[in-house]
């Protein structure tokens, strides 16, 4: 069944950030490793190295325990911190799986937005380990 | 280490105001303490795991005599303790 995404569950270095994500993007991108040799028509290519990139938007909040004491810190420190992100928040099964990335923050944005519009921060968060974005089922 | 989530947001699974048992690294228990996610409430509970205090354990078979007088168990009921 095609699935819209309307409760999709992102935890943050252990706190849950969904009610203040309004998208979010799972890229692994794999170089394109060209290994064309001699005696053919076409180019050849194997796969790379990975990438993983985890991408999110979020409403920004000051609050105790909410998205800028999460995010603020974390790009601070450089530290690595456990990315948990499911299709709905429902518990993790065949049909909602979960990936799992150890990630670290490079860029962050506290405050962006026009006179009457929601501070929102768009987040990158990039892998930190061989891991890498790891899919589990249960 | 039991904690409780304080903050508006849920932790690790767990809602405001609810308590939990976790082994959480020395790093994230200070974040998330320093971000007003948890606090410490205590110890982890016992059911967690863990052994401490006092057994009695009782052992000895039926019409035996402590011929010895050493009380090491021979008779029904007669018990060791260890601590």
């Amino acid at each position: 069944m095609k699935f819209v995404l309307k409760d999709a569950f992102i935890e943050v270095d252990g706190t849950d950030l969904s009610n203040h994500a309004s998208t979010v993007t799972i890229g692994q991108p794999a170089d394109e490793v060209e290994v064309t040799g001699f005696g053919g028509e076409f180019r050849e290519f194997a796969q790379g190295l990975k990438d993983g990139t985890i991408t999110a938007a979020f409403f920004q909040d000051f609050a105790a325990g909410s998205v800028h004491s999460v995010l603020g810190p974390l790009h601070a420190s450089g530290d690595t911190f456990t990315l948990k992100i499911r299709p709905t928040s429902a518990v993790v099964g065949t049909t909602n799986p979960q990936w799992d990335m150890t990630a670290r923050l490079f860029d962050y944005s506290p405050l962006s937005g026009g006179v009457g519009e929601a501070s929102t921060t768009d987040v990158s968060f990039r892998n930190a380990d061989q891991s890498g974005i790891v899919e589990s089922t249960s | 280490m039991k904690y409780k989530v304080i903050g508006a947001a849920n932790v690790l699974g767990h809602a405001p105001d609810e308590t939990f048992d976790a082994d959480l690294s020395d790093a994230q228990e200070a974040r998330l303490i320093a971000r007003g996610s948890i606090e410490v409430v205590g110890e982890e509970s016992s059911a967690a795991g863990g052994s401490s205090g006092f057994t009695f354990q009782t052992s000895g078979t039926a019409g035996a005599t402590d011929d010895d007088n050493n009380n090491t168990g021979e008779e029904a009921g007669e018990g060791t303790y260890s601590t």
